[in-house]
């Protein structure tokens, strides 16, 4: 009887006790996690003790980083904070944006000119890390044109310059109103302008990604990437720029496959619910021959070998991150022999050049039907030189392909002029 | 460390709590001050002699004056030696760099920066251990014999980092003996789930729009998207550190300490002079007792008075922050106290609806001086608030963040208090499951303000 009058008196102070006890000996009890699926990164450890740790501060900073990393539920506790989020009204959660139809966006803006942040040290919670914010990086942008311009100018054969848009640019129709989000046309424009050169082209996927939008699905509800129906569109732009035959979405049915529940990039990062999931599209498209630097094993996140076998690692599309069967994922320099190149002349070699990020992935197989070697660069893994390749093998084009928002962060570009 | 961390409230706190109510009574002090300077060095291990020598300084200093009563001379060096180490370091950790820099633009010398981070809570420790030893030269408390004791409160780990700046004579009697019984823990407990309510969930989640707007070409933002931003950072700033003070001031309470208010609805003053008698009171309490009040105060003639003010509020500018735009802002609000005093005053309080609106727009515009330290960038700001500039981007701002700005507003108004004392009784159920879930949301938004998905695989 006293208990239960104890128990309804501090009825708080007995579920404040029970929480904060509860989790803090779970969180002792329990054993560390040594990666994130869902956020694609190996997750902090346990950091080992030393005097000089400790005084560089390093020590201290690397143990709160285990904390936060290793804390019981932690996937739980980001699924409950997305629910409040929807809770107070909002249609974004962690930088990703709510549109219609299940689709999910990211954002990017322009930068502003002003540096406000404010060093007044009269209000609490000094020592907080701001959340990164989703700003258009223009300084590395502008390097990046930088070392595009400096490519195209010190090679002789022709080049394509392709700048794919992000869903948010392509299904405005089907974005939050009034959001305010970067001008993905005009942010190619650039570098587009940047890039015109005799020998240049530069191919406009922005207009047929819309216009097929309405046909059939371009970008994945849940994932940054294109889909590979989008990549496919991208692919006859590309031809129809070049003069290629090409292989139509009805030539490729026989071999089309699909993988329902794929969970994005995008999903991982707001963690929505009421999600709909994403179907994979691929191409079981015969080749000859795949290899990858040179190898026909490719070496994996946790340090073994897999056969190359093809163009997909099928292992990989029961995993959640399903977009990583498409070529293995980021390799260096990947050469498929293609055996269904619609142009092929005897006793002649076509061959292409691309240099890309993941975008790339999917949309590389494609090119088997109108070249007879497919060379497949990724200058964030590299293990050649791009001027080398180059020089030592003739390429009928090189095609440059990248995602507007990789190419206006990657700090690897650079290694095209090398 | 701050206390909305996860490293704080599951490692920290529970252990810290545990081992402070295991300990007997007399040897708790002791466990306190080890606790403390844990605390206080984890970010800066480093720091950790700095915090020893202020406390020693002070200790010797105000045991100093009360050995020699007699001898006026060796009383004022105490007291020197005091004011000059706490002030000196302060000036040393905080303004180098703002003065170095002044150097610079002035003879156009190229001089080093320093590279230092500021050692944790030094603006308020600093104040707290100079008042003491000030009351102490001035006969109003004895000094503390116990260097344990006085350890203990000069590093206190609850009112460290962000106030409220707490006084020796707040605290002495508390510090030689506590009484804590279930009932005011429990208050303690409530009183901290509010404040870190506060902080998490509603001062960092409107602080997110603030954060947007401000990283976003002000020439280009539409009018009304400049005023949701910088009312975004008005209640930011507002429930970030009434946030701060109330977890302080809950954490006290579970460990036996009433530390003093240091917010009391502040957006509902009627004018500046009330605004400052109700936000960061303690600190207007310091600066009056120790800066205003021996300068004159206001028993001296019209044109002395306004000097004095615009001392205490050039000091309280700089004390925000070293760089011109806090001066400003200090400043800013002087010649309000000030018109506020020659004549503004009776028309203000007559008229309610006028006072709040008044106080409102002035405090709204403050905090656009406060938040831009860059003065080109806040005259592109000012012009975005003033010269109309028509857009829709805001309504996306006001939809998304529509639910937390009524919030912030229903809590800066004394509205939920007033319910709670006239229906609390029946409500105490409902009561405890909200505390419960803004707890828990609390932790999961702390949680998640660590995750960090990476887009690609290895890249």
């Amino acid at each position: 009887m006293k208990q239960i009058k104890f128990l309804r008196e501090y009825a708080l102070l007995v579920l404040f006790v029970l929480i904060m006890g509860g989790f803090f000996l779970l969180d002792l009890c329990f054993t560390s996690n040594p990666y994130s699926e869902l956020e694609n990164r190996k997750l902090k450890q346990k950091p080992a003790f030393s005097l000089e740790s400790l005084l560089e501060n390093r020590y201290t900073k690397d143990y709160e980083a285990y904390i936060n990393d290793q804390f019981v539920g932690r996937d739980g506790w980001i699924t409950l904070k997305s629910v409040f989020e929807s809770a107070l009204g909002k249609t974004e959660n962690n930088g990703v944006v709510y549109g219609a139809d299940g689709y999910i966006f990211n954002k990017l803006y322009r930068p502003g000119l002003a540096e406000t942040r404010s060093n007044g040290t009269g209000f609490g919670g000094d020592g907080e890390d701001t959340a990164a914010l989703p700003v258009l990086n223009q300084a590395q942008l502008d390097r990046n044109i930088g070392f595009l311009t400096t490519f195209l100018d010190s090679y002789d054969g022709h080049v394509t310059v392709a700048i794919a848009p992000n869903s948010y640019g392509v299904l405005e129709e089907k974005l939050p109103p009034f959001l305010p989000n970067l001008d993905q046309e005009a942010e190619i424009g650039a570098v587009y302008d940047a890039a015109a050169r005799e020998k240049v082209t530069t191919l406009d996927l922005l207009g047929p990604l819309t216009r097929e939008a309405e046909n059939r699905q371009v970008c994945y509800r849940t994932d940054h990437h294109w889909t590979t129906e989008g990549a496919w569109v991208g692919y006859r732009a590309y031809c129809e720029g070049r003069g290629l035959p090409y292989a139509t979405l009805e030539e490729l049915a026989p071999c089309r496959r699909e993988e329902p529940g794929f969970l994005g990039t995008y999903y991982n990062k707001s963690k929505n619910f009421g999600v709909q999931a994403d179907t994979l599209v691929w191409y079981d498209i015969p080749v000859s021959d795949v290899t990858i630097d040179g190898e026909r094993t490719v070496l994996q996140g946790d340090g073994s070998r897999v056969e190359v076998t093809g163009l997909y690692q099928r292992e990989k599309l029961s995993t959640r991150d399903k977009y990583a069967a498409f070529l293995y994922g980021n390799n260096g320099l990947t050469v498929i022999k293609a055996e269904n190149n619609k142009g092929h002349r005897e006793g002649e070699t076509s061959r292409v050049l691309v240099i890309k990020d993941s975008y790339g992935n999917c949309f590389a197989p494609f090119l088997t039907y109108s070249y007879d070697e497919v060379w497949v660069a990724d200058l964030r893994n590299m293990t050649f030189r791009v001027s080398q390749v180059l020089a030592e093998n003739s390429f009928d084009d090189v095609l440059i392909l990248y995602n507007l928002d990789t190419f206006q962060e990657d700090r690897n570009f650079s290694r095209i002029t090398y | 460390m701050v206390f909305s961390s996860i490293l704080f409230l599951f490692r920290f706190f529970p252990a810290a709590m545990a081992v402070y109510f295991l300990t007997p009574k007399r040897f708790r002090n002791m466990v306190l001050l080890v606790e403390s300077l844990i605390f206080y060095s984890w970010g800066e291990v480093r720091y950790f002699p700095i915090m020893v020598a202020s406390i020693l300084v002070d200790y010797i200093a105000s045991n100093g004056i009360e050995k020699h009563r007699e001898n006026r001379r060796a009383c004022r060096a105490f007291l020197c030696l005091s004011v000059v180490f706490n002030l000196g370091m302060l000036g040393f950790f905080k303004y180098t760099n703002f003065l170095l820099g002044n150097l610079e633009a002035l003879f156009g010398l190229s001089l080093p920066a320093l590279s230092l981070t500021l050692p944790l809570g030094i603006s308020f420790y600093t104040f707290q251990t100079m008042s003491y030893t000030i009351d102490v030269y001035r006969g109003k408390v004895p000094a503390e014999k116990n260097i344990v004791d006085f350890g203990a409160f000069v590093v206190l780990f609850p009112q460290l980092i962000a106030g409220p700046i707490v006084r020796y004579t707040d605290v002495n009697r508390e510090l030689k003996s506590r009484m804590i019984t279930p009932a005011s823990f429990q208050e303690g407990v409530d009183i901290f789930i509010r404040g870190l309510g506060r902080k998490v969930l509603i001062a960092n989640n409107i602080g997110a729009l603030w954060t947007e707007v401000s990283a976003m070409n002000f020439s280009a933002i539409s009018t009304p998207l400049a005023w949701l931003g910088i009312l975004a950072y008005t209640f930011q700033i507002y429930f970030d550190f009434s946030g701060y003070s109330q977890m302080a001031i809950g954490l006290g309470r579970m460990l036996g300490f009433s530390f003093p208010q240091n917010f009391n609805d502040p957006y509902i003053a009627k004018s500046v002079t009330e605004f400052w008698r109700r936000w960061h009171m303690t600190l207007g309490s310091w600066f009056r007792e120790y800066l205003y009040i021996p300068l004159g105060g206001n028993r001296c003639s019209f044109p002395r008075q306004i000097f004095n003010l615009f001392v205490v509020w050039a000091a309280t500018g700089l004390w925000h922050g070293a760089s011109w735009n806090f001066v400003l802002w200090g400043l800013y609000f002087f010649v309000f106290l000030v018109l506020e005093k020659a004549f503004l005053r009776p028309f203000l309080e007559r008229s309610r609806v006028i006072g709040h609106l008044y106080l409102v727009f002035l405090v709204v515009v403050s905090w656009a001086l406060f938040a831009i330290t860059d003065f080109a960038a806040l005259g592109r700001f000012l012009t975005a608030m003033f010269a109309f500039r028509g857009g829709s981007e805001w309504l996306y701002y006001l939809r998304n963040y529509g639910v937390t700005f009524l919030l912030a507003a229903m809590l800066s108004t004394p509205l939920l208090a007033k319910a709670e004392a006239r229906f609390g009784k029946h409500l105490r159920p409902v009561k405890v499951i909200a505390l419960t879930v803004v707890l828990v949301a609390s932790i999961a938004y702390l949680e998640d303000a660590t995750y960090n998905p990476f887009l690609y695989f290895r890249f």
